[in-house]
């Protein structure tokens, strides 16, 4: 290689490397505010989880019709992933997982949010109830408003035996699992799952746990059913919403952890191309000098 | 002031604490009619329509939120909305 074009290397690597950087920084603000804004939401999930825990314990229990279990029936799948790449293994994990469900349920319509759910949908030919993308990283109560009526809508309308969510769930900034869970026929113990999910192993909010105490007897108004007519709606909402973090914050760490690794290989690759440029300008150097002292002693002569 | 009756009120949303402390009364919209809620008031769960809720807060200053929909529990002097 030439002299110049090594050159032209070097600086286009190093130009990407910035690039890099730059990204990675980005995403590491940004996964820090998704992860707070999933911390702010606690208080409402521990309220909703004690109020469900006591009206189960009632006498009309968890009678609800969105809480009984059904035999028959379709699988409604909600995907969540994000809307760009550039992000580790995070979006093709989630859609392995999302291709192993559909072999084992052939019956499957599906809830796309981001594109690269939408279209990995489109590809394997399900149909799409409906699709959501560019979700802003600030993801707002309204983002999940509509999906929330979408699968309760269905659910309701009787077709499907249960609504699924498929999402990348954050354990740590170099660890992200997709998970897949079941949102209804809707099941308390599941709900604590998922908020569990979000916090992390250790640290700040690793020892967090709902107690539930059932001491108190409760007046009921107007009745447990149309408590629980509000209720329920409102903890799918939350768990969607909670599963749209996760996502985020799934989405940011995996960007910044694979920014950082391009970041590093771009130095390296700099500091090879480097020593290959050293080489190339002195093996030029020696051999101008030995022509130049070839030159001279030829004039001697 | 010293005497008078407290009650320990939380409101959240879903994406955030909205209220959290110590009033004199609240008063919400529910299903079956607006209410006060007082201090030591009965162990209750009621669902809340559209409407506002105004806090009476201990220093005479009121507070007013808006909902579209959500939740009341009331146990041992302690009020939660969830909104």
């Amino acid at each position: 290689m030439a002299l110049k074009q090594i050159k032209n290397k070097i600086i286009s690597t190093q130009k990407t490397g910035k690039v890099t950087k730059a990204m990675e920084s980005v995403s590491a603000v940004k996964m820090r505010k998704s992860q707070e804004r999933a911390f702010e939401g606690r208080p409402y999930v521990h309220a909703a989880l004690r109020i469900l825990g006591r009206l189960a314990e009632s006498s009309e229990g968890l009678a609800h019709p969105l809480a009984q279990k059904r035999e028959t029936g379709k699988q409604l799948l909600v995907i969540v992933t994000s809307d760009k790449g550039l992000a580790g293994a995070v979006n093709s994990s989630v859609l392995k997982r999302a291709a192993e469900n559909f072999e084992h349920n052939p019956e499957t319509d599906v809830v796309a949010v981001g594109k690269k759910a939408l279209e990995f949908s489109t590809r394997e030919g399900k149909k799409i109830l409906a699709s959501y993308t560019n979700i802003s990283d600030n993801v707002h109560l309204s983002d999940v408003q509509d999906l929330t009526h979408v699968v309760l809508r269905h659910f309701t309308d009787g077709a499907y035996k249960n609504v699924t969510i498929i999402y990348q769930n954050f354990i740590s900034t170099f660890e992200q699992v997709p998970v897949k869970r079941v949102i209804l026929p809707i099941d308390p113990e599941d709900i604590y799952d998922v908020m569990s999910g979000i916090k992390p192993k250790v640290g700040k909010f690793s020892d967090d746990r709902v107690a539930l105490d059932t001491k108190t007897v409760y007046r009921v108004e107007p009745s447990a059913e149309e408590v629980l007519d509000t209720l329920i709606p409102q903890l799918v909402q939350i768990m969607l919403y909670h599963a749209l973090l996760e996502s985020k914050a799934s989405e940011h760490s995996a960007r910044m952890v694979a920014m950082k690794n391009a970041t590093d290989k771009s130095k390296e690759v700099v500091k090879a191309l480097t020593l290959q440029f050293n080489k190339e300008r002195q093996a030029a150097i020696t051999a101008e000098v030995s022509e130049i002292t070839g030159g001279i002693e030829a004039m001697k002569e | 002031m010293a005497s008078q009756k407290l009650l320990q009120l939380t409101i959240s949303r879903v994406d955030g604490p909205v209220f959290d402390g110590e009033v004199i009364a609240v008063s919400v919209p529910g299903v079956e009619g607006d209410m006060q809620i007082l201090a030591h008031h009965e162990a209750l769960i009621s669902p809340l329509r559209k409407g506002s809720i105004t806090i009476y807060k201990a220093d005479g200053k009121k507070e007013s939120h808006l909902l579209e929909s959500g939740t009341l529990e009331v146990s041992n002097n302690h009020a939660t909305i969830l909104i």
